[in-house]
């Protein structure tokens, strides 16, 4: 038990490099980070489409972003970021319990990680899809199709970076051979 | 605090082989002289644990080398320093082919003097080839010890001279004897022995200080004697084993009695006796297998020289014998000391002997091309990489001749642990409606109670399914299974002291405690 506490530890570590990213943008977005702010010109700039907005009325994009920052954005990294964490933590909790029992039987485990990962980075990409490519949220038909790009592509820094580090510095250490570059990690660490 | 010990006979020496495998488990003292005393030197059970006590010392101070493989002194893996001779093995009589008619010089006796040796001894006594033994004839071992009674210039003896004066310097000493009551050599050396080593005691004017301690074993096994080619033999016959047995009792009961030779006794007997499948009248091939009761022998000297045994004035006695079903469990193992639990030691060490010898020895074995595959695993990183690289060549020097050497004695004394434990377990009971539930054998070993040479028969290779029953080799309600080892050795901490492969020993020693 004393070990998993410590692997839960390292990769909460792990997941607070690239992950106070979204904490960040949680509290803006919940917290409306108002018409005015950098977050709401750098969305109208790159990843809304003006023609969308001006179809339903308005004149710009800072007259309807609380609803987009307090909805859609929100509820989407809240998602995310737990969704992340319980993966994160699961697969270093896990990790403990595969059947490692033997010299050399760590690398056996690559392929377990590997589908691991897919499924975690296809759910990352189901949950974007989810909020910003269906009907549950009108704002999201504010979304041009680069702006779309954009969101897949901060979704995966923003989420599959911690994911990745996390599971790197928490895996238990007799398993680090499943996960790539773990095994690089020095023995006492 | 400086201990000795004695195994008389046959039955001592078997007794010293559960002594040493304790010992590696951690539960003997700091530090241990052994000695044997038997006539029959070439005899397959003082050659086995001669071999195992030469394995014991040469793994142990290649394990505690402070310069290259340290276990250091924390680990209680092969805790106990033990020393011997240079031979492990005092013979009472030297010289090719003793009689006991060369040793008294019966010849030569004045008439008188030989018509009593002629009361006292038939001819076929006097005329007995003693190289054997003394062929459960303790009244010649008797006559034939204290005929040769030791000097101060014999290796063995001066031993017990260094002890008593260490003891005269004011250093504590504790001197133990282990052998049979019934039989020859150690019926006839147990008390002869002892009581001469009191005489030095009081020679030497000896009063505190020095303790002296015994473990006498009751008849606890039987064999059936071959009726061909018998005629005219002497050997010790199963059937005067408990005649013999009551008459030595009532010469202790008497010896105790008025004078007060030992501090504390530890007299072992078991019902049913085991069944032995073999008999050899004597030398190499009277191979007898370890059996359960002899442990308790061990584990009795090992109270003795516990720090915890405080030896008081009285002569005490303790005995021990089979609890009252017919099943021998762990429980029956008594411990040694409040802090020291032969269970918890004893299964540590199985554990850590199946480990190493079907799981990490392998691993370790060969040369850095077949080894490096496990180089960035972390047990190996850790434990073994870091611990075997050589800064000069900038390599790792695990495949090396000096570091395989070690690999190999430690494979081939785990295997001498999971033969022991094995060929106890089946020994002990085989024939009797006996069930001994210590560990699960069947599924690395094979047993034969008839072939001598070799009863027991661990498979070179196990395959998963066996490997996974690990999680069952110690029959308890808490187990450990293998990737529980695994885990440990990769968190377990190194001890500062440690070095070299002492490491990775220390780590998978303690990696296999529940």
């Amino acid at each position: 038990m004393k070990n998993i506490i410590q692997s839960i530890i390292y990769t909460l570590a792990g997941l607070a490099s690239f992950g106070w990213i979204s904490i960040y943008l949680i509290i803006r977005s919940f917290s409306d980070p108002g018409p005015d702010s950098n977050i709401v010109a750098f969305f109208d700039d790159k990843i809304i489409a003006a023609e969308n907005y001006e179809n339903l009325g308005f004149e710009s994009f800072a007259e309807i972003s609380t609803n987009f920052f307090t909805e859609l954005f929100f509820h989407m990294n809240l998602t995310l970021i737990i969704f992340t964490t319980t993966m994160t933590i699961a697969w270093s909790v896990v990790s403990h319990y595969l059947n490692i029992d033997a010299p050399g039987k760590a690398k056996i485990y690559a392929l377990h990680w590997l589908v691991f990962s897919g499924i975690f980075v296809g759910s990352v990409f189901g949950i974007v899809w989810y909020f910003t490519g269906t009907t549950m949220y009108s704002t999201a038909d504010l979304i041009g199709t680069g702006g779309h790009v954009w969101i897949y592509s901060m979704s995966l820094i923003i989420y599959v970076l911690p994911y990745y580090l996390g599971v790197l510095l928490g895996t238990a250490r007799f398993a680090r051979s499943s996960v790539l570059f773990a095994n690089k990690l020095p023995g006492g660490f | 605090m400086k201990n000795f010990i004695i195994g008389i006979g046959g039955t001592g020496a078997k007794c010293l082989e559960h002594l040493l495998h304790s010992c590696a488990s951690g539960l003997g003292p700091r530090n241990l002289w052994v000695g044997m005393v038997d006539q029959d030197e070439a005899n397959g059970n003082v050659s086995r644990t001669k071999i195992l006590l030469s394995k014991y010392m040469n793994l142990r101070s290649t394990l505690r080398d402070e310069g290259k493989n340290d276990l250091a002194e924390d680990s209680d893996l092969f805790k106990t320093n033990i020393i011997t001779n240079n031979d492990s093995v005092w013979l009472p009589l030297k010289g090719a082919d003793p009689t006991l008619e060369e040793v008294i010089s019966y010849n030569v006796l004045k008439p008188e003097v030989k018509g009593l040796m002629d009361c006292l001894y038939d001819p076929e006594e006097k005329k007995q080839n003693l190289s054997e033994g003394f062929r459960a004839r303790p009244n010649i071992g008797a006559a034939a010890m204290l005929a040769t009674t030791a000097n101060e210039d014999d290796p063995f003896w001066s031993q017990i001279y260094k002890a008593i004066d260490a003891a005269r310097g004011g250093e504590e000493v504790r001197v133990f004897i282990i052998s049979s009551i019934f039989g020859g050599t150690g019926a006839a050396g147990f008390p002869n022995i002892a009581r001469r080593i009191k005489q030095i005691q009081k020679e030497k004017n000896v009063t505190s200080n020095f303790h002296l301690g015994g473990a006498l074993m009751l008849p606890y096994f039987n064999y059936q004697v071959p009726e061909e080619n018998m005629e005219g033999e002497l050997f010790a016959r199963p059937e005067e084993f408990l005649d013999q047995t009551k008459g030595a009792l009532q010469y202790y009961s008497k010896l105790f009695e008025y004078d007060k030779i030992f501090d504390q006794v530890y007299v072992t007997g078991w019902d049913p006796l085991s069944k032995l499948a073999n008999f050899k009248m004597g030398g190499n091939l009277q191979n007898n297998p370890p059996l359960f009761p002899e442990l308790y022998a061990a584990l009795g000297a090992l109270k003795f020289f516990s720090e915890d045994n405080k030896i008081n004035d009285t002569q005490e006695i303790f005995h021990i014998g089979k609890n009252e079903t017919s099943d021998i469990l762990w429980s029956d193992i008594p411990n040694v000391s409040a802090d020291l639990n032969s269970k918890e030691s004893l299964s540590k060490l199985i554990r850590f002997a199946f480990s190493y010898n079907w799981m990490y020895g392998p691993a370790l074995t060969g040369s850095w091309s077949k080894i490096k595959k496990y180089q960035n695993e972390n047990w190996f990183k850790r434990l073994v990489y870091k611990n075997t690289y050589n800064d000069e060549s900038k390599a790792c020097e695990i495949g090396h001749e000096h570091n395989q050497e070690i690999i190999s004695s430690m494979q081939e004394y785990c295997q001498d642990v999971l033969i022991w434990i094995t060929d106890m377990q089946y020994s002990t009971v085989v024939n009797t409606d006996q069930k001994m539930d210590l560990i699960a054998a069947e599924f690395f070993s094979e047993f034969s109670a008839k072939n001598t040479s070799k009863r027991v028969n661990i498979k070179e290779k196990l395959n998963s399914s066996e490997k996974n029953q690990f999680n069952t080799l110690i029959n308890d309600s808490k187990n450990l299974k293998l990737l529980n080892v695994m885990s440990n050795i990769c968190y377990k901490k190194v001890n500062r002291d440690q070095k070299g492969l002492g490491i990775f020993m220390d780590i998978l020693f303690r990696s296999c405690e529940l």
